[in-house]
């Protein structure tokens, strides 16, 4: 009786584990395929690929565990986990960004449906709505269940948000590949992200060579900046009184500090935007030689700086030259930078180190004028 | 003692207005003398004076963020209590405020129009600062014709607050379609403009709000008579001499322009225009808009100081927005208005 008691106990433990680590459990045996995403683990073995996605609000725990296996595959095999067939052949991709890596692989066509339709600028996903044959399924905030149910994509792929859930499209029974890309803190983390797409749709090898090329031209880059000479660097703007400065552990503080700057919040612990106000930013940074700013639908001049908050002239980049900004409306810089961090530290380089790389030429920033 | 009670009663008004000015210059230097940043008292109080402060970083700080930052808090907390105290003694109902009304809803409908439907075209995480502006004062203007024009028609003043919440609700529902069909950043921008802040009104543009604001509250502390014939009811006020439609005009188009003055400047600011008045009033003990008027401008002041210093206490690295304060002062204020309406109507 007690020896069945404890070995119940240590049963149900061993299942307590593997519900909340991470990515372990089960995984024994198979060829690890990620490197440097934290939230990402995919775990190949023959008959099966292996995809955990750690939960990003709880350390040490899955928010999902994807089985991605090949249609004829037998499935009284196959671990615990929300099985995929793979290759896709239908999809609902709610994110430009992510329908930008698939093209990228070459399986745009098994994009049939999106959200927020605004926001492509993929040829083939732009015909395709205008034509009807890729569905518009809304706005992802709010998608329409009607549309969806009709259509039956295969998977969805969907960035998940904290304490939320995806709302009446989970009880589609549609498997929601939760894309958490986004809150990777590191550029080469998001960016091997690319690596689970490549599976999903079938184009493993593209996606694994991409990688690697951006791992490799990342490395390259970060190798050539100068160690001694170490501009300080600030971000954004004031906007109705608040300053939104990327936390010092965020993806942004990490690119700057790759690109041989010195960010005054590298000794925050935040992954998010800190929220300061003027004073706050203005008694720490004044005297920064270099600020970034991201703008929406127009072109960044110093007056329009000046107009939105009269006291940005008080900064020493504002007269100093050293205010760029990047128009996110006409640039690639959202569509790029997830999966190709390498191309955005190129920019920051030529315009903290100029001189440093052959390349010189920018492609997001311009310098504010 | 009915003699000691009357002498009392007639103290009452200094006695209020003296606590009112010394809260409002306790809060005025709290809120120059506290801030996100560490900055010793004595040296704010230098750079005050014109002295050399030991960072020059400070000078700025405090001579072009604080203290343009405690004026705006002051002169929108008295115009939106002002404007608060207009419409509850126009509408007689304790609870109309320029929220209720739809008026600081006109002005984000009009804000959000410039920031959300024009945005790709103007720029909405700029926002320029002159389109906003406009876009909050044509709101709310919209809004104070469409109540105007009912207020021919309508003379039912409880119809009339009916209609403005109707309006109000219209606005609200054109706010969310716009939000739902606007891009990611012009709704984060309209999301922020739309926690109200105080700090938008820098050195250079202070002169023109106070001007504005100033006249606003002036002209409206020349009504306090017709204000005091309206309290006994239109009836009354009409047998008095007080021609109440004219005066109803120009209540609904001084509490809309001191409504749209702040909104304009300092976004919607919830709460203060509702519960300020009250609070005179019980302060007071009387509804005599001639001390009341100005006694509702001073609490004003200091309660948009007390929330101002509140968002900028140095407990975290950020700051708080200011309609995150307002309602965590106000809705006890409106719960205690509500369980004793008998009682403070009285004043009325």
């Amino acid at each position: 009786m007690e020896k069945s008691l404890i070995s119940s106990l240590l049963v149900l433990l061993s299942l307590t584990a593997c519900r909340s680590h991470n990515s372990d459990c089960g995984l024994s045996g198979g060829d690890t395929i990620t490197t440097t995403a934290t939230l990402l683990t995919i775990v190949e073995f023959p008959d099966y690929t292996i995809a955990d996605v750690a939960n990003p609000w709880l350390p040490s725990t899955l928010l999902q565990r994807y089985i991605l296996v090949d249609a004829n595959t037998d499935r009284g095999k196959l671990p615990e986990g929300v099985v995929i067939n793979i290759p896709l052949q239908s999809s609902l991709v709610y994110s430009s960004v992510h329908a930008g890596a698939i093209h990228e692989i070459n399986r745009i066509d098994v994009v049939t449906a999106v959200c927020d339709a605004q926001y492509y600028k993929i040829p083939e996903i732009v015909a395709g709505l205008a034509s009807g044959d890729i569905v518009d399924a809304g706005a992802s905030m709010s998608p329409s269940i009607e549309r969806i149910l009709a259509h039956e994509p295969q998977a969805i792929l969907a960035s998940p948000f904290q304490n939320a859930g995806h709302g009446a499209i989970e009880k589609t029974g549609i498997p929601i590949v939760e894309c958490a890309d986004y809150m990777e803190t590191s550029p080469l983390g998001r960016a091997e992200w690319i690596k689970l797409l490549g599976r999903l749709y079938g184009n493993a090898a593209k996606a694994d060579s991409i990688y690697n090329s951006v791992a490799s031209s990342y490395h390259t880059l970060t190798s050539a900046v100068s160690k001694e000479n170490r501009p300080t660097v600030i971000s954004e703007m004031v906007t109705n009184g608040v300053w939104y400065m990327p936390g010092g552990a965020s993806y942004m503080a990490r690119l700057f500090s790759d690109a041989g700057a010195e960010y005054p919040w590298h000794d925050d612990k935040s992954s998010g935007s800190l929220q300061l106000d003027f004073a706050t930013v203005y008694d720490k940074a004044h005297d920064a030689d270099f600020w970034f700013v991201k703008t929406f639908g127009q072109d960044l001049t110093l007056a329009k700086l000046r107009e939105a908050y009269p006291l940005h002239e008080r900064m020493s980049a504002f007269s100093n030259g050293g205010i760029y900004a990047c128009n996110t409306a006409t640039s690639s810089l959202f569509e790029d930078f997830p999966f190709h961090p390498d191309l955005l530290l190129r920019d920051f380089i030529n315009i903290l180190h100029p001189g440093t790389l052959p390349d010189s030429t920018l492609q997001y920033y311009k310098q504010v004028k | 003692m009915r003699e000691r009670l009357k002498i009392e009663r007639n103290r009452r008004p200094a006695i209020t207005f003296w606590s009112l000015a010394l809260t409002l210059a306790i809060l005025f230097f709290a809120c120059l003398i506290i801030g996100s940043v560490h900055i010793p008292a004595s040296e704010t109080l230098s750079i005050l004076f014109a002295g050399e402060p030991a960072k020059e970083s400070w000078r700025v700080i405090i001579l072009e963020t604080r203290l343009p930052m405690a004026c705006t808090a002051m002169l929108t907390g008295a115009a939106l209590s002002v404007a608060g105290l207009l419409l509850q003694t126009t509408f007689d109902n304790p609870l109309a405020g320029p929220s209720i009304l739809g008026i600081s809803t006109g002005s984000s409908l009009g804000v959000a129009i410039v920031m959300l439907a024009l945005g790709g075209a103007i720029g909405s995480s700029i926002g320029t600062y002159l389109s906003v502006l406009a876009g909050a004062v044509i709101g709310a203007s919209a809004i104070m014709l469409v109540l105007l024009a009912f207020s021919s028609v309508v003379k039912n003043s409880i119809m009339l607050l009916i209609i403005g919440i109707m309006v109000s609700n219209l606005a609200s529902s054109a706010i969310s379609l716009l939000n739902f069909f606007s891009t990611q950043e012009g709704v984060h921008s309209f999301v922020i403009w739309g926690m109200g802040n105080f700090s938008g009104v820098t050195l250079d543009r202070l002169p023109v709000f106070a001007t504005l604001t100033i006249i606003a509250i002036l002209l409206s502390f020349t009504l306090a008579k017709p204000l005091n014939a309206l309290l006994l009811g239109a009836r009354y006020a009409e047998n008095l001499g007080v021609n109440i439609k004219s005066t109803r005009n120009r209540l609904l188009i001084l509490s809309g322009s001191l409504t749209a003055i702040a909104t304009a400047f300092c976004g919607p600011i919830a709460f203060i225009g509702l519960i300020v008045p009250h609070i005179a009033r019980l302060a007071l003990r009387t509804s005599n808009h001639i001390t009341l008027l100005p006694a509702t401008a001073l609490c004003g002041a200091a309660l948009a100081l007390l929330c101002t210093f509140i968002s900028v206490l140095p407990i975290s690295s950020g700051v708080i927005p200011i309609n995150a304060i307002t309602p965590v002062i106000g809705v006890p204020v409106i719960i205690y208005i509500i369980l004793n309406r008998k009682r403070i109507l009285y004043f009325n």
